[in-house]
């Protein structure tokens, strides 16, 4: 147990040498997957009816759970994967991305 | 596609109308056409024809073998009703053949035909053709209890019996026959499972059918009791009505002037039931009781359009049709609370009792199941001794349209919340990413 | 440029043929029912189409045909023809949709061209064009006339997967958005579209597996399951199956699985080698339990009927012998029968042996877009020798690996005799140019000259100090002609198989050749009776095959068709035309049937006739009335399947026999052979002189090849 405390130091320690943009989109990160998290004990609890906005409300929460570590993954400068691409166009994706995805979302739910 | 269901429902009723039969002109209930083998039936059985006549009826009576006989040129019918009182006749001559008779019954027409012992094979196969098989030639009913002991009389073939058809429809009202109706002739055998065969009269318990010059066989394997059928009432899918009698002489004045006294002296009567009787059978076969007109099969939704070209599922709809009683051209509302309607497809969804409104109407209002597929209401209407009323109404029930399903349920909400906030958190995302200082390093 | 467009037209013209051959019109089975929907969605808008409720199908049950439609082959159609429209071009929706298909094989090239490209370079990319164009394979789902949603799906299918190695290869959001918008529109198009979706996981794990992962490729898979998944659940059709189905369990599962991995990764890089290790013990214990507690979860959804399982075709790719043993319906169908070596020669013809090499030199290569290509490859021959219809789907990745393979060895040996190289090139894409379809060898050996002409100075860079081996020009010329021959032979005999084997409309069958040549339009007669001489709600019964047509072209109800999705109705037909005309009469009465129909083949020697499909609605008719129906019933006693003079009692008084042969004594068939002799079966039919109780005989078309029957009404007077 001593070991995942010391675990959670180290890392909370080399956290913190994370650019503030990139905290910023963790919070983001972190709020969809608590809703999708919240959704998903809400289903359990009162059941599947509406399944088809269930699954609309939890896609949604997922889906921009992982478009946003994308782009985290992209405006992070330690990730070498992605010279080609600049932090502006990497946005300029993700609103696209997300504009299309809250579009079908928002079909799929009613 | 619309259009052309539209079009088959509308075709579908117009068959329907088609079917029913058709009403009669005012006061006259038909022309009838007595086909007698012998002329001396005139006068012996003058008091069934005056009765007929009595109803209504236009009685023309001709002998067999007459010249120029017809039942209709072309399809121009001369007489709407047929009584073939010929039981020996091997042909009825002019132009009307079995084939003619049978066609007769196919275009409508009714036919009453009685025989006795010993009828011709004519006869019998007309029997047959409408499916009242005939008990073999030289058998007779016997019947050494239940039977006429009056004036002496010593013949057991000579049977009385009262186990007729119990039914308004037969009689007309109330009332039935004073005394038991005495019966010589031939048994038939119905079958049990016979759609269309109403036996009118059956022997007594103690009846049985039998070639005396023939052994009896060892068990007897003969009509007997309630299972002869003595008068077989056939009513065909298109309403034409058939009374089969095994018996000429039961239509005879003879028959219907006699006291009856029953060879068990256990009761006497100063009238046979036969005149009642025999009148009844010929008025009901000759449509004048026990029709039913039914009209005007109609549905709707509850509050909406009538006659839709497709259902919702789950929709309340109504289901109503008009039907009426016809008695000698008295035409007054059905009394029956028995009619069914049926929602089929492939299988009854729903089978109920349709509810009368007491001024002919009858009607019922139900949901659509959740089921969607072309469904069809069918009202199959076979009540014995009425016309039969078989009408089909096709109506596809579709499911919901995409936009129909209930919407911003309230169990949904914290859904489309978080959709919400998670669009919410994505511009505040945007917001942030573009205008925090962070943004130009 | 040029010779990209020069390629788009020779796929189209090819294709051609058909309509050349025959006439306009569509073509085979499920094309009807796409036209059928196309005039709808024309006639009455989108929202009609979304929501249209069939009542003329499947009678009594109806089908929701919103809701059970890959619609994406009939908006595209649409679309094209309210564009003409617009432009007051006065174009027939019906030629419309004869040409979907060579339109989109023209572009089915084009986006060939671009994958080709991402595996080499352009000459690569218009070898696999030129190969595209005209490979056998896609040939026969694509000709004027087919318009049938395979068209549409293979154009959809290429795009996506090239999209998608676009997307890896960059690492972009958009990039990834595009392919989710191209696996949108197969999801429209094909129930293939689950093809993609566990393919692209695959790609994935073959990915990782091989060390090749990266942060590219997590993006694009995340993106495009991101916005790919609720894109697709907008087909009603697929809605939450996208979520449920066990067929859709990877591509959800790989989404999982990577969080996972990547937060792994993010964490090793934030900890020291100790602490990792104990965080990964910790992981992988978590992960045991999860992977447990998510089976079980699985499971106990899967019983609750929440979740979908597997479908019968499913099973059938995993277990060739599935679907013989459960599913006698998806066995009956021919495209579901296993593929033959002749199949994979007659298809593919070149590129069954230029695959290997292909294979040979991805591995080479061993970039992220031939780690897909492999993948591709070999999942897409395995399934391709499991049903013969998927050959579709593998032809491409045939003709894929074919070009890699040749433009390969076209750049190695031109590179050994560079000095020559430039006149042949030359005059080959010269000649491709000037024979037009024709020149097919031209035009493929142009593609693959042009590359080596371009790729020269890299190549003899390389090829040029290397003087171990003297005779290397020869050997290359040598290998240049045997390449340039095989590519003739794949165009004279791409050609020869699309003007022969694959414009047959089937609904139109012509015998004989020259002045023999015989045309067969009986199915058409018979429609057109049905459309002219029946009441409008008249109720056909007829094998499912026919459903489709004879709902389009007689526009009369049916009880089933090629919609195959209950087989307790298609069960019931089966079994009404098993049995005895007495127990027939009571299902068809049941049905509300007006009108039996049957194919038979007994005069025209048409072998694909009802008898020859009878034993099929027997097997599926006892799976589900085994009381009722057994198939050795209808064997001879020797165990034959034979309509002679040992046919069974079963056989001979099912009304399929019956309605087949009734009459069939009163004409002389073949000369010599006595009356009533099956041409098709060739054998003097056993039992004839037959009448019929319920059935009349109402239209035999001019060949017998339709024979209708109207089913009588119970007789007037007595109870049957």
């Amino acid at each position: 147990m001593a070991e995942i405390g010391a675990i959670l130091r180290t890392f909370a320690d080399e956290y913190k040498k994370t650019p503030a943009k990139v905290k910023a989109l963790d919070a983001f990160i972190v709020y969809a997957l608590a809703t999708a998290g919240v959704q998903f004990l809400y289903m359990l609890l009162v059941g599947t009816f509406p399944f088809n906005s269930f699954l609309a409300g939890i896609l949604c929460s997922l889906a921009f759970f992982s478009l946003t570590v994308c782009l985290r993954m992209q405006i992070d400068p330690s990730n070498k994967d992605f010279s080609g691409i600049s932090p502006e166009r990497a946005f300029a994706d993700y609103v696209l991305a997300n504009a299309v995805l809250f579009l079908a979302v928002w079909n799929y739910m009613g | 596609m619309a259009a052309s269901r539209a079009l088959s429902a509308l075709l579908m009723g117009l068959l329907a109308a088609a079917a029913l039969p058709a009403v009669r002109g005012g006061g006259r209930a038909g022309r009838v056409l007595a086909l007698i083998e012998a002329d001396g039936l005139r006068r012996s059985h003058s008091q069934f024809f005056k009765g007929l006549e009595a109803a209504g009826l236009e009685v023309d009576i001709k002998t067999v073998g007459e010249g120029g006989l017809a039942l209709r040129s072309y399809d121009d019918a001369f007489y709407d009703h047929l009584v073939l009182f010929a039981p020996q006749a091997t042909e009825l001559g002019g132009s009307i053949t079995k084939s003619e008779v049978l066609d007769f019954i196919d275009r409508g027409g009714n036919v009453l035909l009685a025989l006795a012992r010993g009828a011709s094979d004519l006869m019998r196969d007309l029997a047959a053709e409408v499916g009242v098989e005939v008990d073999a030639k030289g058998t007779a009913v016997f019947d050494h209890f239940s039977r006429q002991a009056a004036g002496g009389a010593e013949d057991a073939t000579l049977v009385a019996s009262a186990a007729w058809f119990d039914s308004d429809a037969l009689f007309g009202g109330a009332a039935r026959p004073e005394g038991p109706v005495l019966f010589r002739g031939v048994a038939q055998g119905v079958p049990a499972a016979s759609e269309l065969i109403t036996v009118a009269l059956s022997g007594e318990a103690t009846a049985y059918s039998h070639d005396p010059k023939k052994a009896m066989a060892e068990p007897p394997a003969l009509p007997v009791g309630g299972a002869a059928a003595l008068v077989s009432l056939v009513q065909a899918r298109n309403n034409a009505r058939v009374a089969v009698a095994g018996s000429l002489d039961m239509f005879a004045n003879e028959a219907f002037d006699a006291a009856v006294k029953l060879a068990d002296g256990s009761k006497s009567f100063t009238k046979s039931g036969n005149r009642a009787f025999a009148l009844a059978v010929a008025l009901w076969t000759f449509q004048q009781r026990g029709v039913l007109e039914a009209s005007a099969p109609r549905h709707r939704k509850v509050g909406g359009e009538a006659e839709p070209a497709l259902y919702r599922i789950n929709d309340e709809v109504e289901f109503a049709i008009d039907i009426f009683e016809v008695n000698g051209g008295e035409r007054k509302p059905y009394g029956g609370d028995d009619v069914q309607v049926s929602f089929v497809m492939l299988d009854p969804y729903l089978r109920q009792p349709l509810v009368p409104a007491g001024n002919g109407t009858f009607s019922l209002r139900f949901t659509v199941p959740d089921v969607y597929g072309v469904f069809k209401y069918a009202v199959d209407y076979r009540h014995a001794g009425y016309s039969y009323i078989a009408l089909q109404k096709v109506v596809p029930v579709r499911p919901f349209r995409h936009d129909e399903y209930e919407r911003f349920l309230v169990a949904a909400y914290p859904y489309y919340a978080s959709a919400a906030s998670t669009m919410a958190a994505f511009f505040v995302l945007g917001w942030a990413y573009l205008y925090s200082p962070a943004t130009t390093k | 440029m040029a010779l990209l467009v020069l390629i788009w037209l020779w796929a189209f013209s090819i294709r051609l043929c058909s309509v050349l051959r025959y006439e306009s019109v569509i073509h085979e089975f499920d094309p009807y029912f796409n036209y059928r929907s196309t005039i709808k969605l024309v006639a009455e808008g989108f929202g009609e189409f979304w929501n249209w409720f069939d009542s003329d199908s499947w009678y009594p049950l109806g089908r929701v045909i919103g809701g059970t439609v890959y619609p994406g082959l009939m908006v595209t159609a649409a679309a094209i023809y309210r564009a003409l429209q617009a432009a007051t071009a006065t174009v027939k929706l019906r030629d419309v949709c004869v040409i979907m298909g060579p339109l989109f094989s023209g572009n089915t090239a084009l986006v060939a061209y671009y994958f080709g490209k991402e595996l080499k370079d352009p000459g690569c990319g218009l070898v696999a064009a030129a190969l595209m164009a005209v490979v056998p394979g896609y040939v026969s789902r694509s000709v004027a006339g087919s318009f049938d949603n395979e068209a549409v799906a293979i154009f959809a299918l290429l795009l996506t997967f090239y999209l998608f190695v676009r997307a890896v290869r960059l690492g972009s959001v958009a990039a990834a958005v595009a392919a989710a918008g191209g696996y949108l529109y197969m999801a429209s198009s094909w129930g293939a579209y689950v093809f993609i979706s566990n393919l692209i996981p695959m790609y994935i794990l073959a990915l990782i597996a091989t060390r090749r992962y990266h942060k590219r490729a997590y993006v694009a898979y995340t993106t495009f399951w991101a916005i790919g998944g609720p894109l697709a659940m907008l087909i009603r059709f697929i809605g939450s199956n996208h979520i449920t189905s066990h067929e859709l369990l990877a591509f959800n599962g790989l989404w999982l699985a990577l969080q996972a991995w990547e937060a792994l990764l993010w964490m090793r890089a934030r900890l020291s080698q100790r602490q990792f290790a104990a965080l990964v013990n910790l992981a992988v214990l978590g992960a045991v339990s999860a992977v447990g507690a998510l089976f079980g979860c699985i499971v106990l959804l899967t019983l609750t009927g929440r979740m979908t399982p597997w479908t019968g075709r499913f099973w059938t790719l995993l277990d060739p012998t599935y679907a013989k043993k459960y599913i006698p319906i998806i066995a009956s169908v021919s495209e579901h029968q296993p593929t033959t070596w002749a199949t994979y020669i007659f298809d593919l013809h070149l590129l069954v042996f230029t695959a290997p090499p292909g294979l040979y030199f991805a591995f080479r290569r061993g970039g992220d877009a031939h780690v897909f290509l492999l993948t591709f490859a070999l999942f897409a021959i395995y399934f391709s020798g499991i049903m013969v219809r998927l050959m579709l789907v593998a032809a491409p990745a045939f003709v894929l690996l074919g070009a890699l393979a040749l433009s390969e060895t076209m750049d190695k040996a031109a590179a050994d005799f560079r000095s020559d190289e430039e006149g042949v090139a030359a005059g080959d894409g010269g000649a491709a140019g000037a024979r037009g379809s024709d020149g097919g060898g031209g035009g493929g050996g142009g593609g693959g000259g042009g590359p080596a002409h371009r790729r020269d100075k890299k190549a003899t860079k390389r090829g040029q100090p290397d003087t171990r081996f003297p005779w290397r020009r020869e050997y290359g010329t040598a290998a240049l002609t045997v390449v340039l021959l095989g590519l003739w032979a794949y165009a004279r005999h791409a050609r020869w198989v699309t003007s022969e084997a694959y414009s047959s409309p089937s609904i139109v069958l012509i015998t004989g050749r020259g002045a023999n040549r015989y045309v067969l339009d009986d199915f058409r007669e018979a429609y057109y009776w049905l459309r002219h001489n029946t009441a409008p709600d008249a109720k056909i019964m007829s094998w499912w095959d026919y459903g489709y047509q004879i709902t389009q072209m007689a526009n009369r109800t049916v009880i089933v068709d090629n919609n195959t999705w209950n087989n307790t109705h298609i069960a019931t037909v089966g079994r009404a035309m098993a049995s005895d005309e007495d127990a027939a009469y009571d299902i068809m009465r049941r049905l509300d049937v007006d009108y039996a129909l049957v194919i038979f083949g007994g005069i025209s020697g048409y072998s694909g006739d009802d008898i020859n499909k009878f034993l099929w609605m027997v097997r599926i008719g006892s799976g589900v009335y085994p009381e009722h129906i057994q198939e050795k019933n209808y064997m001879s006693d020797k165990g034959d399947y034979t309509m002679g003079a040992d046919v069974s009692r079963a056989m001979s008084d099912s009304i399929m026999y019956r309605m087949s042969y009734y009459d069939f004594d009163k004409v002389m068939t073949e000369v010599g052979s006595g009356g009533a002799y099956d041409r098709v079966r060739n054998v003097a039919v056993g039992v004839t002189g037959f009448g019929l109780k319920h059935l009349d005989e109402a239209f035999t078309s001019e060949h017998w090849i339709v024979r209708i029957y109207k089913v009588r009404k119970p007789g007037n007077r007595k109870d049957r």
